[in-house]
């Protein structure tokens, strides 16, 4: 088998604490492309990989200011300029029983930005992943903590990175095929 | 925006009491998908009070069925009370979902983690409510196949909402909760599906399962996005559930009817929906963790924040009726002082006193640390508070228009039996919906309770150290 | 004289509510015993000693000004016979002092336990804290409500409002977060350098102050929206008072200055986290509730613009002087914060 068909090398760890570890210490080997998979977040994981992305609150505030303006637009272009009715002689630029839609609107549109703004940069729906392969990976969504060393790194190595592993305490080591 | 972890307290003392017994990451994981995988399991309550509700569901089918055949005048609704049980109804329910909303966002920004074993239930609470009182404007307007009619969309009739009436406000309110809702729960669930998608020996259920999650694998990458977004939810949850029973006081509080026109309406319906909500988390909870054996995870702990927050709720609800009152008499509005006289001494008196009774005087029990620990005390008190909330609902809407400005206008309000047929169907949409959720859905959150383990015990539950650093707050 | 005392009300109100924002704050802790109350709790206690000076500092109105400020002193019409049974001189007088001792009394019974607690190391005490903050904290909402209906208010001739006490807790409330922040720098500025403990101290003050601006915009708004709908010429005479002269303009002032921009500023997880930049955005919500107490309480008692005259300066600078002697002093002689008990094995958590 050729490295070109290998996914990566994983490894399980018995605790979070474990995974932590391993990862920066990866880290400091001078591993980049890695990924960790854990049960729940294990905090400081993503900065151990160093791979925090800060995009989706402007993200979710962006939304949030475009559902705030399409709101009020939509409630200002229906009722001054498209439909004036007189409503009980208040003013057709009726700015406060403007509010509670244009606040609707605001949370939707911003809800919407933080739920398909994160499956979106988590490249999900993903049916499949070549983790998945890996032996005993169903553990990853109940006890086990692991942590895969991609092939496309470019200090990758088969057996220095089966020997890290082995050196940081992993409890069981694979390849994942591609 | 900021986004920090929703971990970070030291484990306190109480704390511990949050999670019983010698659990950890594969305990916890086994016992709660065990309710959902082990279809065998399920005890002789969950049938008899599935095919209850299933009877009255189809009681309300009917109902319907008349009510679609036959038009709104089944019900007891006419001049000069044109509102009635279907707006009675619709408050009560939509305030119960209220307090899924507090639990899983208001508690999560507080970093309380007793919320991490009811808020999933409490949402799916929370999604059924909101369906139910969604019925009852929607058969109201009497031709619910036009509903579509209320969303602002360019038509050929050349008409646009109007934008200055509350009930079109409430349309957008509540969908955006619906929306909203659905969603927060829906995230909180992706990671426990790919559990039930891992660990299901079942074809079908393991396909099912898989696609609901989504292709879910706990990258650290996804999970890191993932608490940003599920903690922003919850950050736009929290006005969002403010902003829905505020809007739905406005239905009242803006026009000039007295006993709905009163500014301290907002505030005062919101308290008086988590008050009823927690109510109903309280009335779903003790009997549901007695049945399936979760009473390690939903503790005696709980249940006490539960009562203490029912009480806090209960005592703004009766702040409320203080202002009403006294400004009532304050105002010197021969039309508002009348109104005071009329709960108390009119036709529906009864019913007055009764509201206060349950809302106002039977739930100080709970300022007895005693009396909070003794779960059939606790369970009385949230049916007694579900009541006394539906009765405030009636004197706040029939009660007011019944007595119209000019006394030839009066009337009376009596809901017939197809209200009644009505209410009583939401009921068994209620319960057949969230048992149906309890059989096929993780009615705790798995992930969060491996979370729990992890941070009040350190994976395993002799070493009882909490993990220092990896578990310290890093606010964005 | 009107002038005067309409400036003296005004300038005494705005010190009183940061006392009695102070003292909910403090009864709110004892609930939760969250760490960042514990934190602030000497800033807390200081703010709420300063509440006898105040009930002093009403005598002059009590003496000399009730005719000037309250039409209901003259009687007249059939709604002012209404209410003479609520709104009379003798019982005006009894409400006065029912609130100002139920006020001196919980605070000093509170700081009183906390003392023997720090002197004899009785844990105990602490609960006895919560037990008595617990029925006190709603006893506090309900006279609040009731002074503010009784000081402020009635200085308008037939309005009234149901939300009103809940405007003012809310914003009083908001008040002591902000100066809590202040606080918060100082300390930060001169004790010793920044624990890592302390960044959540500060983002829950800044998560406070969040939280109370947004609770403050959602009252005003609530009352504004179901008066200005309803449209009821008993009711809208409050707004339409404060809808000419400048007096709009302060209104409009106070959305942008006390909710939009202390909104968009507190969004920023940074603002948060450094006590300076949240000491300025705390110092600029204090400014704004000077404004906002002005705006309240000014058009009710004194007819014309918006401009302060020479009086509301002087009144206020007057009052704020002996108001921040009292509490600079109170300050200096406070118990130490609690934070050190912070992590102390078995930290209650009981509400």
């Amino acid at each position: 088998m050729s490295a070109a068909t290998v996914h990566g090398i994983i490894a399980r760890y018995e605790s979070a604490d474990a995974l932590l570890s391993a990862a920066r210490q990866a880290r400091q080997r001078g591993y980049r492309r890695m990924d960790a998979f854990s049960p729940m977040p294990v905090h400081g994981l993503s900065e151990a990989l160093d791979a925090e992305d800060f995009r989706l609150p402007w993200l979710v505030f962006l939304c949030g200011v475009a559902g705030a303006a399409l709101g009020y637009g939509l409630q200002y272009f229906v009722s001054v300029v498209d439909y004036p009715l007189n409503i009980g002689g208040r003013p057709f630029h009726s700015w406060p029983s403007f509010i509670p839609v244009t606040f609707e609107t605001t949370v939707l549109l911003a809800a919407f930005g933080a739920v398909f703004g994160m499956f979106a940069m988590n490249g999900l729906p993903r049916p499949h992943h070549p983790v998945f392969g890996a032996p005993g990976f169903d553990r990853a969504s109940s006890d086990g903590f692991f942590l895969c060393v991609e092939a496309t790194d470019p200090k990758f190595d088969r057996e220095e990175v089966k020997r890290f592993f082995a050196d940081t305490g992993a409890v069981d080591v694979a390849e994942v095929d591609e | 925006m900021s986004h920090s972890s929703h971990a970070s307290q030291p484990t306190h003392g109480a704390d511990r009491e949050l999670l019983i017994g010698a659990h950890d990451y594969g305990t916890v994981t086994d016992r709660i998908a065990g309710v959902v995988l082990n279809q065998r399991g399920h005890p002789l309550p969950w049938f008899a009070v599935f095919a209850l509700a299933f009877l009255l569901l189809n009681g309300m089918m009917l109902t319907i069925t008349y009510l679609l055949y036959r038009g709104v005048g089944i019900w007891g609704i006419n001049q000069p009370a044109g509102w009635g049980f279907d707006i009675i109804n619709f408050v009560w329910w939509i305030g119960i979902g209220h307090a899924g909303t507090l639990i899983s966002a208001i508690l999560l920004l507080m970093r309380q983690q007793w919320r991490t074993s009811i808020n999933r239930f409490a949402e799916a609470m929370t999604l059924f409510a909101v369906a139910c009182a969604g019925l009852y404007p929607l058969l109201h307007t009497g031709r619910p196949w036009v509903a579509y009619w209320l969303f602002p969309y360019p038509n050929v009739m050349g008409m646009w909402p109007q934008f200055r009436s509350p009930l079109i406000w409430d349309v957008f309110a509540v969908s955006t909760y619906m929306t909203v809702s659905a969603l927060f729960w829906f995230v909180g669930l992706v990671p426990d599906l790919a559990t039930l998608r891992d660990r299901a020996r079942n074809k079908v259920a393991r396909i099912l399962f898989g696609i609901g999650a989504l292709g879910w694998r706990g990258s650290a990458r996804h999970w890191s996005r993932y608490e940003a977004a599920y903690l922003m939810l919850a950050g736009l949850s929290t006005p969002l559930v403010l902003s829905v029973h505020s809007i739905v006081s406005f239905d009242f509080a803006v026009s000039v009817l007295p006993g709905w026109h009163t500014t301290v309406f907002p505030p005062y319906f919101v308290a008086g929906a988590i008050y009823a909500g927690f109510a109903m988390v309280l009335t779903l909870a003790i009997p549901i963790r007695a049945w399936y054996g979760l009473k390690d995870f939903i503790t005696d702990k709980h249940l006490d924040w539960m009562a203490k927050i029912m009480l806090a709720t209960g005592l703004i609800v009766v702040y409320g009726y203080v202002m009403e009152m006294f400004f009532g008499w304050y105002s010197g509005n021969p039309y508002e002082g009348y109104l005071i006289k009329n709960r108390m001494t009119g036709p529906y008196a009864p019913l007055f006193w009764g509201l206060l009774i349950c809302n106002g005087v039977v739930p100080q029990v709970l300022w007895s640390p005693r009396w909070r620990a003794s779960v059939p005390v606790l369970f009385a008190v949230s049916l007694v508070v579900s009541v006394g909330m539906w009765l405030e609902r009636f004197i706040i809407i029939p009660v007011s228009l019944h007595r119209d400005f000019l006394p030839s206008s009066w009337g009376m309000y009596v809901p017939t039996l197809w209200d009644w047929g009505m209410f009583i169907g939401t009921l068994g949409l209620f319960f057949f919906l969230m048992f149906l959720f309890i059989r096929f859905l993780p009615m705790i959150s798995i992930f969060e309770m491996r979370d729990l383990v992890l941070r009040l015990r350190g994976h395993r539950s002799e070493s009882r150290e909490p993990i220092a650093k990896s578990t310290e707050v890093e606010p964005v | 004289m009107t002038g005067f005392f309409g400036s003296y009300l005004f300038a005494w109100i705005f010190w009183l509510s940061l006392s009695l924002g102070c003292l909910g704050l403090l009864l709110l802790h004892q609930l939760f015993r969250a760490a960042w109350g514990r934190a602030v709790l000497p800033v807390l206690e200081a703010g709420a000693r300063s509440l006898p000076i105040m009930a002093v500092l009403f005598l002059p109105i009590l003496i000399w000004g009730m005719g000037d400020l309250y039409p209901w002193v003259h009687g007249g019409d059939a709604i002012d016979a209404h209410r003479a049974p609520y709104l009379n001189m003798p019982f005006f007088l009894i409400r006065a002092a029912f609130y100002f001792i139920f006020w001196v009394g919980v605070s000093s019974y509170l700081i009183g336990l906390r003392r023997r607690e720090r002197l004899t190391g009785d844990v105990s005490l602490a609960q006895r804290r919560t037990n008595v903050s617990a029925p006190s904290l709603v006893l506090f909402v309900l006279t609040v409500t009731f002074a503010m209906t009784d000081w402020v208010m009635s200085t308008e001739h037939h309005w009234f409002s149901t939300i009103y006490g809940v405007w003012f807790v809310t914003g009083q409330a908001l008040s002591a977060v902000a100066i809590a922040a202040l606080w918060w720098r100082k300390r930060q500025e001169t004790a010793a350098p920044m624990q890592e403990a302390d960044f959540p101290i500060s983002r829950d003050l800044g998560n406070l102050l969040l939280a109370f601006t947004m609770m403050w915009a959602y009252i005003s708004l609530s009352q504004f929206l179901i008066i200005w709908s309803a449209n009821l010429p008993e009711e809208t005479t409050f707004y339409l008072r404060r809808s000419g002269h400048g007096w709009d303009v302060a209104g409009a002032l106070l959305i942008v200055g006390q909710f939009m921009i202390p909104f968009l500023a507190l969004l920023s997880g940074k603002t948060k986290r450094s006590p300076v930049m949240l000491s300025r955005v705390a110092g600029w919500i204090l400014a704004m509730r000077v404004l906002d107490i002005y705006w309240i309480v000014m058009p009710s008692v004194r007819e014309g613009g918006v401009l302060p005259a020479a009086t509301d300066v002087l009144t206020f600078a007057g009052i704020g002087i002996i108001w921040l002697v009292g509490f600079v002093r109170a300050l200096r002689g406070a118990l130490p914060d609690e934070a050190d008990v912070a992590t102390a094995a078995e930290a209650p958590s009981h509400a």
